[in-house]
């Protein structure tokens, strides 16, 4: 298939009638269209997935122009067309799609019909000629498979799910659409047509209707039981393909749980660090409470002797320039007055009496002595005060100390629970593992009874297979005594021999084909990314990456977006080298029946540094037979001048507004 | 011939009857062939396909 050209109306941005033509020569095969952010690069790459199979990867699946729509009066209609011309198998083909919109009364522009689908080609005669609507899916199926229309028309913002389906996930069709595209559709198409599975008609089983019971009652009978068997075999066959579809389904679940339970099993190592964090920070709240009561304690205690330091300090100082206040007489208290005052004379002898000086004198002591002594106030004073001193002495440095103690304990709590946070957040994306591995074994259960089933049918199958057997030699034996069945039995046995011979070549060469297309994406992946990544491919096509340049590693990588675009890259130039050289018909294998196939590529370039944008600028234009490419003005500059002597076409992409682009031809 | 092996034996048997190989490869030829003609121009449906093989079989084989 060669895109030669696609005409849009009104598709999305591109108002009104724009048409792009692809170049399709040779040498100059790249058709390169450049804009910027919302230019409609992606639309135009779309437009050919919606005009084949009618739909898009935009979220908005309404696909008529906005601005013509805004455009038209109520109840007005007007129509979306995607035109593709394109050549496919010596043939130029038309394939339209359109739709017609109409806008409501209310002003909203609503789909007023499915869209249709249309294909035309020229005839030899130069005529025109529609398929029929009933060959038409076939015919798409033929040209372009839905399965591989993703990598063909490469979408490099999708990257991410390509990735995954190219390594893992990838449905039957896709097999059989990469082996169709290599050349080996003729083999599957004539084993389909010799002896296909299923109730479809084949040659085998028209000749096995075709025998002629008519005059012997017993080969009526054999005909009929032969007829239930196959039938039955036929049932027990399509059952086991059920069953290996469930068990490959079964098995699949089985892995992505294993997978599941293997990364939630950090979840519980999380739990425990959880439970022990928050034990932690129990006993630190505890610790804290009690340095805090100490803290009080301590407080109470020794702060105020500690806080009037200088008050005291002062006060001792102001007591002891003043010596003058005290007028008491050092150890006498009043008791020693009152009884020399009761004796009636004093130590030196004086009498004391009512009234006489001694007796005025010793009344006037007793207002200077202990209990009301001036002298014993300060003493006692002087002792508090130093006693107070003494204790808050080493106030400040415990009472710092401990609350360093506090703010210590108080900052591994916020670590603690920041981390307690940050866990929790994990834990809110992983599952419970007791969960999963009930489902695992739900599933290893079921994996379990469906194998015992196949096994089950197999048996029965041999055993209806050994009653089959008898029953066919012996209808031989019958048939091969009247002329007619005589000669279906031989055309029956040429027609099983050539499907035998068919099954045995398809499989090898499925086989050599699948080598060689490892070994192309292999040194294509190794010019685009030069890295130390090799590629394998299995049965199902799908891609395996291992390291290669690692001692002692072989295990599967997980790839960068860069690494990511080159297997996908890799992968799909590689189908279309070898699609172009079954096609070139110069392996000498006639056989083998292909054709070429462009690459239309989104936003490749996005994710590759410099070197590599080189690279794929010159080695996939020398790969593809033709090449059509959509980038951003930026990486535009630089893929031009790597593919300047490639480049057959250029367009760039106007955008007027957000609802209005244009596409330029420029001059190459 | 291109990627078919041809046998070095002149005949084969199958459920007791007597291929002739050089018929029958000859046959394989002729049914890929047409195969691929038909992937091009899809002229006949998958039915029709199986009347022309089997019409291709009983020529070769009452030349024969």
């Amino acid at each position: 298939m060669l895109l030669k050209s696609l005409e849009l109306k009104d598709f999305r941005q591109f108002k009104g009638v724009q048409k792009v033509e692809f170049s399709t020569d040779l040498e100059k095969n790249v058709t390169i269209f450049m804009g910027g952010n919302g230019s409609g690069k992606t639309t135009i790459a779309q437009a050919f997935t919606w005009c084949l199979y009618g739909n898009t990867d935009f979220n908005d699946k309404e696909v008529f122009c906005k601005a013509t729509g805004a455009g038209l009066g109520a109840n007005e209609r007007d129509y979306v067309k995607v035109t593709v011309r394109l050549l496919h198998n010596d043939r130029e083909y038309t394939i339209r799609r359109e739709q017609a919109y109409k806008k409501d009364v209310n002003g909203i522009v609503k789909p007023a019909s499915q869209t249709t689908l249309s294909i035309s080609f020229k005839s030899e005669d130069g005529q025109t000629v529609f398929e029929k609507q009933t060959d038409i899916e076939g015919r798409i199926k033929e040209i372009l498979p839905i399965e591989l229309s993703h990598y063909f028309f490469f979408d490099g913002e999708r990257i991410d799910k390509m990735s995954k389906d190219i390594t893992k996930g990838k449905s039957p069709d896709f097999a059989e659409a990469v082996r169709n595209l290599l050349g080996l559709s003729a083999f599957i198409a004539a084993m389909d047509h010799l002896n296909g599975k299923g109730q479809r008609k084949s040659v085998i089983k028209s000749y096995n209707e075709e025998y002629d019971g008519s005059s012997d009652a017993e080969l009526i009978r054999i005909n009929n039981d032969i007829k239930m068997m196959e039938s039955e075999i036929l049932s027990i066959d399509e059952r086991i393909d059920e069953i290996d579809i469930e068990r490959e389904n079964a098995r699949e679940e089985i892995n992505r749980l294993k997978e599941q339970i293997r990364a939630n099993a950090e979840g519980e190592e999380l739990e425990k660090e959880r439970e022990q964090l928050l034990h932690s920070i129990s006993n630190r709240n505890d610790r804290i409470k009690d340095i805090k009561s100490l803290l009080i304690q301590r407080f109470n205690r020794e702060a105020p002797g500690f806080l009037s330091r200088k008050l005291i300090q002062d006060a001792l100082l102001g007591l002891s320039e003043s010596d003058n206040l005290d007028k008491g007489i050092p150890d006498i208290h009043a008791k020693t007055i009152e009884y020399l005052i009761n004796r009636g004379h004093c130590i030196c002898g004086t009498h004391i009496k009512d009234s006489n000086d001694a007796y005025k004198h010793l009344q006037d002591t007793l207002k200077y002595i202990p209990p009301q002594s001036v002298g014993s106030a300060i003493n006692n004073f002087t002792n508090e005060c130093e006693n107070r001193m003494n204790n808050s002495d080493l106030f400040f440095d415990s009472f710092i100390s401990q609350f360093k103690e506090i703010r210590t304990e108080e900052n591994n709590n916020i670590e603690d629970e920041e981390r307690i946070h940050q866990i929790d957040n994990i834990l809110k994306g992983l599952k419970h593992v007791g969960k999963l591995q009930e489902s695992l074994m739900r599933f290893e259960k079921l994996d379990r009874e469906l194998e015992d089933q196949s096994k089950k049918l197999l048996m029965k199958k041999g055993e209806i297979n050994s009653k089959l057997n008898r029953e066919s030699s012996l209808r031989k034996e019958m048939a091969l005594k009247d002329d007619n069945n005589r000669r279906i039995e031989t055309y029956k046995a040429y027609a099983l021999y050539m499907y035998n011979t068919l099954y045995e070549m398809y499989a090898k060469k499925e086989n050599e084909t699948r080598e060689k297309l490892q070994r192309a994406v292999n040194t294509i992946f190794k010019t685009i990314y030069n890295g130390g990544l090799s590629l394998s491919i299995d049965e199902q096509y799908d891609i395996q990456i291992t390291v290669m340049d690692y001692n002692g590693y072989s295990d599967k990588v997980e790839t960068s977006t860069a690494q990511s675009i080159s297997v996908i890259l890799s992968f799909i130039a590689g189908i279309i080298k070898l699609a172009k050289e079954s096609t070139a018909n110069d392996n000498g294998d006639e056989f083998l029946t292909s054709e070429p196939y462009p690459l239309v590529m989104d936003a490749p370039l996005s994710a590759f540094d410099k070197t590599r944008i080189k690279t794929v600028c010159e080695v996939l234009p020398n790969i593809a037979e033709q090449i059509i490419l959509f980038i951003k003005d930026t990486d535009g500059d630089i893929a031009t001048s790597y593919m300047e002597n490639k480049i057959g076409q250029k367009y760039v992409l106007d955008k007027h507004n957000e609802l209005e682009s244009y596409i330029v031809l420029e001059e190459v | 011939m291109g990627g078919i092996a041809v046998e070095e034996r002149n005949s084969f048997e199958v459920d007791g009857i007597k291929i002739d190989l050089s018929i029958a490869n000859r046959l394989l030829k002729r049914i890929i062939i047409r195969e691929k003609q038909n992937i091009k121009t899809k002229q006949y449906a998958g039915s029709a396909m199986v009347k022309e093989i089997a019409k291709l079989i009983e020529e070769e084989v009452e030349c024969y």
